[in-house]
């Protein structure tokens, strides 16, 4: 499962947040510059990357490339990694790729100062999947086209995510005008089927 | 297709013109939306486009270090996240036909602090002025339906592209559900333009948009010209019903 785009969104700002108040391990990133290490969750199934650019961490929630480093295993142990240096040694999180960069990562996230899991925590732990299995939820609906859903939460992701340049408001009532035309489009297609219905039965056979 | 082989006759929207006038229309369209484009792009899509153009980031596969071209890229919505994907060792370059698009995604970017890694060139996705094998991955969001010869731009891309690399091509598509689809047509045709008059006043822009994207191929016959060109492992996603399609193919 992917993390929804509201929650990696947010998860990115976690991280934008707090990483500036670690500069050690801003600087220590730079020795794993330009890697891509994927995440593999087993439990809750979760899969994302990580990609390490100008010192900085990116959440890639989806990478359809090849990673540098794979590591997989139940939250749990990732959980561990930042209490233990010798957390990837145990052979719970399996490693694939390449396993001293993915050894290396391990140290950095243990040495920093910052408390990820704390900095993580509305995202993480026994919430997690019910957050996700609820975001998941309810953005899996704009596809499927429940127009309630829909205007909620694209606004709210607008707002979220860009700090936007259209209102709630415009938004809003634009769903609406929006709605009576395809409303009033829903009741010409069934009188128009009606009408075909009609016609078929008396035109038969043609 | 849009083009009649016989009568050089391509289509603006629905109506029959001369290839070398589209050009010149759709330069019109484009220069008459461009300082509005961002706020009719968020209200007519409800800022669902952003969605769509993150799935495709997500498909991208682009990392630090790789060299990224979005053509048609307009604003730079794409551009944008990938100057932060690829980093100070990568570069991305945006293309656009028309100079104003190209002065509004400058001028947009530079204030949002995007700088170093990202080049702006004015081109036509016909004739990409670029060497062979330069990049890593190429997109076109909401552009090539507005390209007159789609065949010179897609064998333009698959020049231009690594080896290994890959082309990502969203655009508007055939919704896969009838009534969707109804819904839809009335959405574009009258709401569509309607709102184009609101917010932009520019009905006829609109009405063009609106009009192209119906001209424009379907999902099947999309992926069909991806393969004549040279595409290789093409494939395409449906997103939100199939009203956007997110056309994937590889050059080997
Ligand atoms: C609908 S906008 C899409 C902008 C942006 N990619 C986005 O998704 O927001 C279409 C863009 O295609 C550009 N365009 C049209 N024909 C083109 C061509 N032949 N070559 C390059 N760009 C073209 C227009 O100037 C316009 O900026």
């Amino acid at each position: 499962m992917h993390i929804p785009i509201p929650i990696a969104v947010l998860v990115q700002k976690a991280i934008d947040q707090t990483l500036p108040l670690d500069p050690d391990t801003q600087r220590a990133l730079g020795t794993i510059d330009s890697k891509v290490i994927a995440i593999n969750i087993q439990q809750p199934p979760l899969e994302f990357a990580l990609s390490i650019v100008d010192n900085d961490i990116q959440l890639l929630r989806v990478f359809d490339g090849e990673p540098d480093a794979t590591l997989a295993g139940p939250l749990s142990d990732f959980f561990a990694i930042q209490s233990s240096d010798t957390a990837l040694d145990n052979g719970r999180i399996k490693i694939s790729g390449d396993e001293q960069l993915a050894k290396d990562f391990g140290l950095i996230v243990y040495r920093s100062e910052v408390d990820w899991q704390d900095a993580l925590s509305p995202f993480l732990g026994e919430t997690l999947v019910h957050k996700i299995g609820e975001l998941g939820k309810r953005f899996g609906l704009w596809s499927s086209g429940t127009k309630q859903h829909l205007r909620e939460d694209t606004a709210e992701y607008l707002q979220e995510e860009t700090n936007l340049l259209v209102s709630r408001n415009q938004v809003s009532s634009f769903t609406k005008q929006l709605e009576t035309t395809a409303a009033k489009v829903e009741t010409l297609d069934s009188k128009l089927t009606a009408l075909e219905e009609r016609a078929n039965k008396k035109g038969k056979p043609s | 297709m849009t083009e009649d082989a016989n009568s050089n006759k391509t289509h603006f929207g629905y109506k029959d013109v001369d290839e070398s006038a589209k050009v010149g229309m759709v330069g019109e369209v484009f220069h008459s939306v461009a300082a509005k484009y961002d706020v009719m792009n968020d209200v007519m899509s409800f800022g669902v486009h952003r969605i769509w153009k993150q799935i495709t980031i997500d498909q991208s596969a682009v990392r630090p270090g790789h060299k990224v071209l979005d053509i048609a890229g307009g604003t730079g919505d794409l551009a944008k996240k990938f100057c932060k994907r690829v980093g100070s060792s990568g570069e991305v370059v945006l293309a656009d036909i028309n100079a104003s698009m190209l002065e509004v995604g400058r001028e947009r970017l530079l204030n949002e602090g995007v700088v170093g890694n990202l080049r702006f060139v004015q081109a036509d996705a016909e004739a990409l002025p670029f060497e062979n094998d330069t990049f890593d991955c190429i997109t076109i969001a909401f552009g090539l339906r507005n390209v007159t010869r789609k065949e010179n731009a897609l064998a333009s891309m698959l020049r231009v592209l690594k080896p290994g690399g890959r082309l990502l091509i969203l655009e508007f598509s055939k919704p896969v559900l009838p009534l969707l689809n109804t819904v839809y047509d009335a959405y574009s045709f009258k709401a569509l333009p309607m709102m184009g008059k609101l917010i932009a006043d520019d009905e006829d822009s609109y009405r063009y948009l609106a009009e192209s994207i119906r001209m424009h191929p379907d999902q099947a016959t999309l992926e069909s010209m991806m393969k004549e060109a040279g595409f290789e492992d093409t494939s395409y996603q449906n997103l939100t019903g199939g009203i956007v399609a997110l056309h994937k193919g590889f050059k080997f």
